[in-house]
């Protein structure tokens, strides 16, 4: 149910089948808070949430990266859920 | 053509010297009559050379002469023809590839950080446009333009699939002449971006690497594929899953093993 509703709201709010099919599995095992932060964005896509951790907020993701918001939630639930492996990645984005 | 020539094929009719086969003289004539001076080679258009390629591979083939070396030594085909014949052929596996690329980063003067740092951007952009010439006659791909570009802060740079050119951050390349970290960086990227265009150059334009199921793998992360994405779509699925790309994992690998043996042989 839960699975049907995100990636159904991903559709509608821009995202192909592809990209909302390889989300998915990560974001309905998203790390707390995050998954909150998801339900207020899928009940309103204007609710997006701050939140920071590791030297890094979602706010900067979005504006320094351009990341969407789901996209900024999903980065920082790899900050939180594997430090190293994403601030490299971070600092080495090729 | 073939039925004018008896017995072309080299199986059981080659004399061998001390390493290479010798042909006989219908098969040196064979081989002669599809060859075109390097003056005329220049003047052809890529659709015509890759057309009369074409005449020429399937020639090799029916001699059986599949080492380019041998070719080579013949001296039947011009060496510029034979040049752009390679390209096409199946290129070296990756571990020969991290060999032959890591031996062309260690013996590179210019890119010794002792004399890099004293390198001048346009000079650090001219040395890097050597080397990923040098690299891509490796990869048996055609090589890229690098240019140095500003990017946005964490990114090193980016292979483009529409331009087929490599571009890499001005301010890194700067830091790389000051600073021991972005110097390696720097060599790091180009030959990431560098696996890219070999990457792109196998799914799109020839097979040339030797296993097709890692093509194929590419080839499922790239637009198009099955998961269709290509570039930089971390803004769109977030950064875990970009780097998850098969192209990703693939390009950051055969770099890290490529630069892990260039420090083997500096150091030794």
């Amino acid at each position: 149910m839960m699975k049907d509703r995100i990636y159904n709201i991903l559709l509608e709010r821009g995202y192909s089948e592809q990209y909302a099919k390889l989300m998915l599995n990560d974001l309905l095992n998203i790390s707390q808070p995050l998954d909150n932060y998801l339900l207020d964005w899928m009940n309103d896509e204007q609710c997006q949430t701050d939140f920071s951790s590791n030297g890094y907020s979602i706010s900067d993701l979005q504006k320094e990266r351009g990341m969407k918001y789901p996209a900024a939630l999903l980065t920082m639930d790899w900050l939180i859920k594997e430090p190293d492996n994403a601030k490299r990645s971070l600092t080495k984005n090729k | 053509m073939l039925e004018d020539f008896e017995e072309l094929s080299l199986k059981g009719n080659v004399e061998q010297t001390d390493k290479l086969p010798r042909l006989s003289e219908n098969q040196q004539a064979y081989l002669k009559e599809v060859d075109v001076p390097p003056e005329d080679w220049l003047k052809m258009t890529e659709v015509q050379k890759s057309d009369h390629l074409d005449i020429v591979q399937n020639r090799l083939e029916e001699l059986n002469l599949n080492n380019m070396e041998k070719v080579s030594s013949t001296n039947l085909l011009s060496p510029e023809m034979i040049e752009d014949l390679m390209r096409r052929l199946e290129a070296p596996n990756d571990m020969v590839q991290i060999e032959q690329v890591s031996d062309v980063l260690a013996n590179c003067e210019y890119l010794r950080f002792e004399n890099w740092q004293h390198l001048e951007l346009s000079e650090k952009v001219e040395v890097l446009n050597d080397l990923e010439h040098r690299i891509a006659n490796i990869e048996h791909r055609p090589p890229c333009p690098v240019s140095a570009v500003s990017l946005r802060p964490g990114l090193w740079g980016g292979y483009n699939s529409e331009t087929k050119s490599i571009e890499i951050n001005t301010d890194y390349i700067e830091k790389s002449g000051r600073d021991d970290y972005f110097y390696s960086e720097i060599v790091d990227t180009l030959v990431h971006e560098g696996r890219h265009a070999y990457q792109d150059y196998n799914v799109n334009e020839r097979i040339v690497h030797p296993r097709l199921s890692e093509v194929e793998s590419w080839s499922d992360t790239m637009a198009g594929g099955k998961w269709g994405y290509w570039g930089d779509c971390s803004s769109e699925i977030g950064l875990r899953l970009y780097e998850q790309q098969s192209v990703e994992i693939d390009a950051r690998n055969f770099a890290a093993d490529v630069i892990n043996r260039m420090n083997d042989k500096i150091v030794a």
